[in-house]
This record gives C-alpha cells, sequence and structure tokens, in this order.
C-alpha cells in the first residue's frame, strides 16, 4: 500500500497560545514494500508525520492517502471509517513498554486483534504466532507482562502490533535504551519483517542503522520534508546541518578515499564489507 | 498546564501579581465570607454583593483574566442554576411574602427567583474571587502560602513540610504525566482502541487499558524519584533552608488593612440589619 | 586515593534466585574516567544502586573516598559524590531549572544568600542559563540531563555516577553529556568519574573499562586491552568499538594491523601511506 502525503500541513494546540506549526508543505510519495527510514532531528517533525499515516493525527490542511484511505483536512473527503485504517498500519511507539496493561503476555498481545474484530481463540493464535515472531516461547504466554525485563517487555509490546498483522509496519526508534545484541536482534526482526512483504518505516537517528538496512531515506527539517533518496545518495553532504551524522563505516572509507586510497564507500553496509574493500584496495 | 484542577495562572506583571501570596489568600477568603454574609432585605443583599461584584471585576481586570477564561469557569453553574430555580419554585422558601406571575396555574414567587438568583451569585462571585487568586499566584507561592497557614500544625506534629513538599511534587509532575496520558491514548488508539464510540463494556477496557500502564508508570516514577531525591540528600526529618522567601511588604500590610475594614464594614450592616435604602433615602424596599 | 573500592561484593535480590551480583572486586583511581559496561540485566544498574547506597544488605566491603559504606557513614558520603540517572524527568524535582538546582542546596542547607549565585554558576556551567525558569515540560531530555549534572555539580563532588545517564536521550543530548564531562574533567583534574552505559564508543574514550555480565566482572582494564577480546565480548551480548571491529576484520581478510597503530587516524595514515 504506497503513502501519499499531498501539501500537509499540521499545528498544535490551533487557536490558542501555544499554537505549533509542526508540518507544513509535506507531500511525500512512499512506495509499496520499502524499507524507509524517516529521519531528522528532534523536533524535525517525523513523530508528527507518521502519527498522519495511521489516523492519529488529521491534517490542518491537505491530505494523506493510504490506499483507499483518506485522512483529510476536509471532513467530507475524509474517510468514514478512518479508524480501519489501523488495521493495516501498526505503528510502534519509542518506549513502547508503556503500553502493557493486560493480565498476561497472550492476552495484552491478543488485545490488538480482539479490536478489531477476531474473535477470543482466533485473537490468541494470532498473539501465539506474533510472540514466536519476536523471539518469545510459549514460556512467556500465561506470565505477567510486569515481571519481564525491559527488553522482553519491548518485544512483548512489538508483538502486540505484529498480531494485528499490518500491511505496513512503522516503528520510532525501536533501539532506543536497548543493548548493542538487543539491538541488532530488533533490526533483524524488522529486516525479517520486511522480507515477507510489509512496508516497515523507520523513524531513527541512527544512521548506522540506515546504512545496514534501509532501502530510501527521507530527511525531515523544520517541518518538511527536504530530502528523499536511497542512503547512500545521502551520505557526504554535510549531513550536520540536519544535526545528523554520516554512519561510521561511511564516514572512515570516504576519509581513506581522501587520503589516496581507492574505495568506493556507497553500498559499505558491514565492517566486513569496508575491510573487504580494503583488502581489494590492497592488492 | 495544571489548568483544570487550579485556574490557569497569567503570567503577568499586574500589582496583585506582586502580592505576597499569603496576603492574598488573606483578602481573597476574607472576601468571601464577606460574600455569604447574610443581608437584611432583598435590595441590600444585591446591592451589597453588586460591590463585592464590581470589585471583584476591576480585579479581575487587573489580573489580565480573558473574558473567555471567565466564561469557561462559570458555565459550569448552569445545571446548578437551573436545579435550583426548579427546587425553589416547586418549593418556595418559608414564607412567600412576593407572588410573581402564574405558570399553568400554579403561583412562582419572585422569593423563589431571587433566592435561586442569590444562590448563583454567590457561588459565581466565589469561583471569581478565586480564580483572582490562582490567575495571580504561581502554583509554587500558594503551596508555600499554605505551608506557612500550616506551620502551627507542627507544634501538633502534623508534618507540613512534607505535605507542601507533596503538592510541590504533584504540580511539578501533573504536566508529565498529562503526557503520558496522550502517549499511552495514542499508543492504544494504534492497537484498536477507540476512546470515543463504543457500547459500556468497550469503553470500559478502553480505560483500563489507559489507568493501569498510567498507574504503573506512575509508581515507577515515584520509585525513582525517591531514589533520586534521596541521593540528593533530601531528609524530611533533617532542618532545611529554603530558596524561595515569601516577602511580608508595605503593599501586603496596606491590602490586608483595606480588606479587613471592609469586612468589618459587611459584617456592621450584616448584624446590625443596616438598610441604607430606608437610611439614606427613605425607600422601603424589599 | 582509591575513590571506590569494592571488595567481593556479592548481592541477591528477595524476589529472585540467584546473585544479582557475585563476588565484585574493583577499583577506581582519583581523577580516572571508568566505563562500567554490560548487557541489560548484566547487574550494572544494581551495582549503581550499591555504590549509592540506596541498596544495603550485600555481602563484601564497599569504600569511598576511603570510608566504609555503612548507615551512618552514607549522608555525609552522599554529600561527596553525585548520581545522574537515566531517566531526565524521574530526577528533575523542581518546577523550574533553578528551584531544581537549588533543590539539592536546600537538602545541604547551604544558606539562602549563597544560593543565587550557586545557582546561576552552575547553570552556566552546563549551558542552560538561558533556561533558569523554564519548567522541565519545555526541555528537552538533553537539557533536563544538563540540568540534572548542574544539581550534582553545585554540590561540588568528588566523584560523579552516571547510572545510563544518556541511554534515553538522542545523538544531540549525548554529545552534550559527553562534552560536558570532558570539559569538566579538564577543569578539574581530581574529578572521578563513573559511567555505567552500554555506549561502547564512549566507554571506547574512557581511561579504564570494567565489563559485567551474569553480575560477575569479566573483564577490566584499558580500553584496548578490553576491546581486544571481540569474541568473549560478543558472546555477552556486547559488541566492540567500531575501531576494534575494522582491526580484526582487516586481520580476518589478511591485513595485520601493528600495534602501534592504535586510533582510527593513525589506522587512516598507515592504510593509506
Amino acid at each position: 500500500m504506497p503513502i501519499d502525503f499531498s501539501s500537509v500541513d499540521f499545528i498544535y494546540n490551533r487557536n490558542s497560545p501555544f499554537q505549533y506549526e509542526a508540518l507544513h508543505g509535506v507531500t511525500l510519495h512512499l512506495d509499496d514494500g520499502k524499507f524507509i527510514a524517516i529521519v531528522g532531528r528532534t523536533g524535525s517533525g517525523k513523530s508528527t508525520l507518521i502519527q498522519h499515516i495511521n489516523a492519529l493525527l488529521v491534517p490542518t490542511k491537505g491530505e494523506v492517502r493510504i490506499d483507499g484511505f483518506i485522512n483529510s483536512s476536509d471532513k467530507r473527503k475524509r474517510s468514514k471509517k478512518i479508524k480501519d485504517l489501523r488495521k493495516h498500519v501498526g505503528l510502534v511507539f519509542q518506549f513502547p513498554e508503556y503500553q502493557l496493561f493486560e493480565e498476561t503476555v497472550e492476552r495484552d498481545v491478543a488485545f490488538g486483534p480482539r479490536n478489531f474484530g477476531l474473535s477470543k481463540e482466533e485473537a490468541l493464535a494470532k498473539a501465539h504466532e506474533a510472540l514466536g515472531k519476536v523471539g518469545l516461547d510459549s514460556s512467556f504466554y500465561e506470565r505477567s507482562p510486569f515481571e519481564l525485563s525491559g527488553g522482553e517487555k519491548r518485544k512483548v509490546a512489538i508483538a502486540g502490533i505484529l498480531a494485528i498483522a499490518p500491511s505496513i509496519l512503522i516503528v520510532d526508534e525501536p533501539t532506543a535504551g536497548l543493548d548493542p545484541a538487543a539491538s541488532k536482534d530488533m533490526m533483524a526482526l524488522f529486516s525479517k519483517i520486511h522480507a515477507g512483504g510489509t512496508t516497515v518505516i523507520l523513524v531513527t537517528h541512527d544512521m548506522d542503522l540506515v546504512a545496514s538496512y534501509c532501502d530510501e531515506v527521507v530527511v525531515m527539517e523544520n517541518g518538511t520534508v527536504v530530502k528523499q533518496c536511497p542512503p547512500f545518495a545521502l551520505f557526504g553532504h554535510d549531513l550536520s546541518k540536519y544535526s545528523l551524522q554520516d554512519p561510521h563505516i561511511y564516514a572512515f572509507a570516504e576519509r581513506l578515499k581522501e587520503k589516496g586510497l581507492s574505495i568506493d564507500p556507497t553500498g559499505l553496509r558491514t565492517v566486513e564489507d569496508l575491510a573487504t574493500k580494503i583488502a581489494e584496495a590492497k592488492r | 498546564m495544571s489548568n483544570f484542577a487550579l485556574g490557569r495562572y497569567i503570567p503577568y506583571d499586574s500589582f496583585l501579581h506582586r502580592l505576597d501570596p499569603r496576603a492574598k489568600f488573606f483578602c481573597l477568603m476574607v472576601l468571601i465570607v464577606a460574600v455569604f454574609l447574610p443581608f437584611p432585605t432583598w435590595s441590600m443583599t444585591f446591592a451589597m454583593e453588586g460591590v463585592v461584584f464590581l470589585l471583584v471585576a476591576v480585579l479581575l481586570w487587573i489580573s489580565r483574566m480573558s473574558l473567555r477564561q471567565l466564561w469557561n469557569s462559570l458555565k459550569s453553574l448552569w445545571f446548578m442554576v437551573v436545579f435550583l430555580l426548579v427546587v425553589y419554585v416547586l418549593v418556595p422558601p418559608a414564607n412567600p411574602s412576593w407572588p410573581a406571575f402564574t405558570l399553568w396555574g400554579y403561583p412562582i414567587y419572585w422569593d423563589s427567583i431571587l433566592e435561586s438568583a442569590k444562590i448563583f451569585l454567590r457561588l459565581a462571585l466565589m469561583i471569581m474571587i478565586s480564580l483572582i487568586l490562582t490567575a495571580t499566584t504561581k502554583p509554587l507561592d500558594l503551596t508555600a502560602a499554605l505551608e506557612w497557614y500550616m506551620a502551627p500544625l507542627k507544634l501538633l506534629g502534623f508534618p507540613t513540610h512534607i505535605v507542601a513538599m507533596t503538592i510541590t511534587l504533584a504540580l511539578r509532575f501533573i504536566p508529565t504525566i498529562l503526557e503520558d496520558v496522550d502517549r499511552i491514548m495514542k499508543a492504544q488508539s494504534s492497537r484498536g482502541v477507540d476512546f470515543e464510540h463504543g457500547h459500556i463494556g468497550a469503553k470500559f477496557k478502553a480505560i483500563i487499558s489507559l489507568i493501569v500502564p498510567l498507574f504503573v508508570s506512575s509508581f515507577i516514577r515515584s520509585d525513582e524519584l525517591a531514589n533520586a531525591m534521596e541521593c540528593r540528600g533530601y531528609d524530611p526529618t533533617l532542618k532545611r533552608t529554603r530558596y524561595r522567601l515569601l516577602r511580608f511588604g508595605w503593599g501586603d500590610l496596606a491590602n490586608v488593612v483595606v480588606v479587613s475594614i471592609l469586612l468589618g464594614l459587611f459584617i456592621y450592616v450584616s448584624v446590625t440589619s443596616f438598610d441604607a435604602f430606608k437610611t439614606f433615602w427613605g425607600l422601603t424596599l424589599r | 586515593m582509591k575513590i571506590i573500592e569494592v571488595e567481593h561484593l556479592t548481592f541477591s535480590y528477595e524476589s529472585s534466585s540467584g546473585n544479582a551480583l557475585s563476588d565484585v572486586s574493583f577499583a577506581v583511581e582519583e581523577g580516572s574516567y571508568v566505563a562500567l559496561i554490560g548487557h541489560n540485566g548484566s547487574g550494572k544498574s544494581t551495582l549503581a544502586k550499591v555504590l549509592s547506597g540506596l541498596l544495603g544488605g550485600y555481602g563484601g566491603k564497599v569504600s569511598l573516598f576511603g570510608t566504609e559504606l555503612t548507615a551512618k557513614t552514607l549522608y555525609s558520603l552522599r554529600s561527596r559524590m553525585g548520581l545522574v540517572f537515566q531517566n531526565p524527568d524521574n530526577q528533575f524535582v523542581g518546577s523550574t531549572v533553578r528551584d531544581d538546582i537549588a533543590f539539592g542546596l536546600e537538602n545541604r542547607q547551604v544558606p539562602h544568600d549563597q544560593m543565587e549565585s550557586i545557582i546561576l554558576r552552575f547553570s552556566q556551567e552546563v549551558g542552560m542559563e538561558k533556561f533558569l525558569d523554564s519548567a522541565p515540560e519545555n526541555l528537552s531530555g538533553g537539557q533536563k540531563q544538563r540540568v540534572a549534572i548542574a544539581g550534582v555539580l553545585a554540590m561540588t563532588p568528588e566523584l560523579i555516577i552516571y547510572d545510563e545517564a544518556t541511554s534515553m536521550l538522542d545523538p544531540v543530548g549525548k554529545k552534550d553529556i559527553l562534552d560536558i564531562t570532558f570539559r569538566l574533567r579538564q577543569e578539574n583534574p581530581k574529578l572521578t568519574v563513573l559511567s555505567i552505559t552500554h555506549d561502547i564508543e564512549e566507554a571506547a574514550k574512557a581511561d579504564s573499562v570494567l565489563v559485567l555480565n551474569e553480575g560477575k566482572l569479566v573483564l577490566s582494564g584499558a580500553p584496548k586491552e578490553v576491546f581486544a577480546h571481540q569474541r568473549e565480548l560478543k558472546d555477552i551480548r556486547l559488541d566492540c568499538p567500531f575501531y576494534e571491529a575494522l582491526v580484526a576484520a582487516l586481520k580476518a581478510k589478511g591485513i595485520a594491523v601493528p600495534d602501534s597503530v592504535d586510533t582510527e587516524e593513525k589506522l587512516e595514515e598507515w592504510l593509506c601511506r
């Protein structure tokens, strides 16, 4: 399901002294099935943007189209059952652990599917499936979510969205606060989900993640989209003005290139890739 | 913003804003007492309440209160007004002596109408007076004033400083907890919860999905906060110095005196059943 | 002087079986910057709580500034150290930046007339002097952590412990905190910093690194030594800094990097010669 933003404005607290324009003139097309990163400094509008995709927010101006659903500022044009959009667009917020509330893990994960009309049995089945995907086995089903560790809680929260089986998955800083190994596991999970055909939209500050996993990156600054391109077309173009940094691997390769070693930094996703390229260049 | 809890603070620099909060508290409580005093006749009642009303209106204007905010605070009274009117019409106050008109053969007395109006006016004035206080006084200062007034309780062993700290912390965390509420609601909405529509069962589940995480995160907050406070050397049993001190100035003294005199006058009028209209203009009004 | 000395520390929570910490021993010298790393659940936060006196009932001995940490010595030892915790909101006590910095001063009975200048000075130290009257809900995570540091500094501590203080911050916030810490140590070489973190790149810049796993101290030493144990680190769910990972990958491709080359810059030079 492609996503289309057409000249979207969004103002928080309209007509109040705390009015704040978070998005203006956002026009954006996101292809189906890609692994897209949305990057930008804190306050650039990333969170506001993604909340328009599942209709948590309605544009002040303009409209967002997602597969037949229209999230429009114009009430007449807006899809009647816009909340059904959330069956197809799953949104995982930062630190999603705080959304857990049920007595058992499986019931919490089944909560989403239940809300979208599945029977108790069907929902539990979906829950078990989703828990399997995040690497939590049946020993977790009956446990209370509150006695789990932070990393486990996060997995349960993510399973809660996966159980809905959305065709678009949006994740906001999923690795925040996780240790390196857990981060890697998390990103591997999203890679797998993407490989299964889901469009994955990753909101992040970490350009190393963008380099390693994403097909396309959208850069936001001051509430508008300033760049949209494949990741390697973005690097090396003074990202510091967006409070972003080139990925470590890319930056190192660039410096080698400047110092005379002919290395093409494009496409280098891992340290091994880099080492291979260096070894080749030295021969 | 801690708006609905206490009435929003309006940052401005009027003379009201600069008054010591303890003096303000006293003056405004005194005004409320004046509002609820009984007076001999209807005309005297409304006249005296009218005087207070004028005073309050001026003070509200000085404190830069917007009409919209005032309206928002008062409109919650409409239900009470209607309720009162109905009750008083059906059960008129003792010895009604002033018939107004008849409605479908049922006698309606001015007594009923005026009694409801009187109560409404008093309540409205009380709200407006409180608004003056909250509009011109930062919550922190209000707490400090409260702590000062509670000081005598310390002698009875009441932990006033702990209560004050609790209130201060609560105020500090209201906006943070509101943000939590917003986030949790958004997260649950993304899972298909509809907080607006749905039958009672669904609504109940929706509330649970909000309340439970909120409680959990609040408990975690409290725990972490307590640890942090302890590590920073907080010990409620030990003496602490104060950063913010309240300074009582001449302006505050003048205010307290003026307002006390005003109250004295009101009490005199009330107690002696002084009828100004009769005394000054020879009119006998109800 | 050994600012922190931990001897055979063992601790287990009542609710769980197994030890959160087992026979941990280490010392931190005055003026050093020590990073304590470990995966989530390795015992890092338990250790932080023990060092700050929030947890008692442990086996072994903990000494701070040469004095054993006990219920009696706790209050005075705490006045010589400052802790910055992970969640920026849950340590922000005051209703404004000023009030928060003042909180620590009030606790330590600092006289009223000294407070204003202290607050101003330390807010400037962390670059928050323009936000003195701001409320926490209007500040970013990084700004709140800076205020926490100001509050800690106002007590002129000899030791600062960061308990995952940057893990909830965005890159800008992280950098701010690290820059401030670096500058503080330059201005005051006697200041000791213990940073509990899982940010490998930050640990790589420390004077020494302690590695915890399952409650045990498994590695310790200078970053270069510690991060040479790539296999072990990966096994315990940690990672290596970029530099060490690259050197190992190059070695696997047949390029042996000499020991004299120990920074990224030197490596660049060496590769391009």
